[in-house]
């Protein structure tokens, strides 16, 4: 997968109006918040709560739609969709793909230099 | 971080930024951005559909950009109490394109307008000049009525 796939750079400065310091910020505050993001999915996922599901993934898939990520977004998505459906089958597969996907935001963020 | 490589959006009609805006969304890099996109304006944002209601006590805000899935009171509930209890405020939803559903009900339901997620400075603005020009021709058009009214009398 190429940077372009992980964070499209060209559609993010467009979302934040080429505000490089604002792009700083929401990359410094993305990071930050991870953790406890991906984990409120991971334990509605493990208690097979279906609303806090679709509440938890909805959330991060918005936070990850502003940051132009779009393969991130797109399995954020998969677990919201799980829970507006009541579908609760292969979330744990689902969960793994988010984390890989959100680890490669959290990854790229890290070695972004403007 | 690097210094702005590109121009950035203009704020328009630089006339209106005294109209009082309530963003209500709890997601903080939404915030993050409408702050920063609404500087010159008069903004104020709200966690919460409780919060926004509680603020709308408070002071008076001419339009309410509004997200609609929230914890609690989601963003149709808002937008039905505030056209019910502030008829004329304007309420321009924030939806993404994969709630086209939600869309549909809160055009039914009373929004005057919306934009799709991740909300872009230049739509952003768009929609809010427009949505502004509407306010400022009602306000003329208030005040033309009542000073015939007073001339009559």
């Amino acid at each position: 997968m190429d940077n372009t796939d992980i964070i499209d750079l060209d559609e993010l400065k467009e979302i934040m109006d080429n505000d490089m310091e604002l792009i700083g910020e929401c990359f410094r505050e993305f990071n930050k918040d991870w953790p406890e993001a991906f984990g409120n999915i991971a334990k509605a996922v493990e208690v097979k709560d279906a609303s806090q599901l679709d509440e938890t993934a909805h959330k991060l898939k918005g936070t990850l739609r502003y940051l132009a990520a779009d393969q991130a977004q797109k399995a954020a998505y998969e677990l919201e969709l799980a829970g507006k459906e009541q579908n609760l089958e292969n979330l744990e597969e689902k969960l793994m793909l988010l984390e890989k996907r959100g680890l490669e935001v959290v990854d790229y963020i890290n070695n972004f230099k403007a | 971080m690097a210094e702005q490589d590109q121009k950035t959006t203009e704020v328009p009609r630089k006339k209106h930024t005294n109209i009082s805006i309530l963003f209500v969304d709890d997601d903080k890099m939404a915030q993050m951005l409408m702050s920063k996109f609404l500087k010159d304006w008069n903004v104020y944002c709200a966690s919460s559909g409780q919060e926004a209601l509680e603020t709308m006590e408070e002071k008076t805000y001419a339009v309410v950009l509004l997200d609609y899935q929230m914890p609690g009171m989601n963003g149709i509930e808002l937008l039905k109490i505030i056209k019910k209890k502030h008829s004329m405020v304007q309420v321009i939803m924030i939806t993404g394109s994969d709630e086209l559903n939600t869309l549909i009900t809160s055009l039914s339901e009373g929004a005057d307008d919306f934009i799709l997620k991740p909300v872009k400075k230049e739509t952003l603005f768009k929609v809010l000049g427009n949505t502004c020009d509407k306010i400022t021709r009602w306000t003329g058009t208030m005040k033309a009525l009542h000073k015939k009214k007073q001339d009559n009398q």
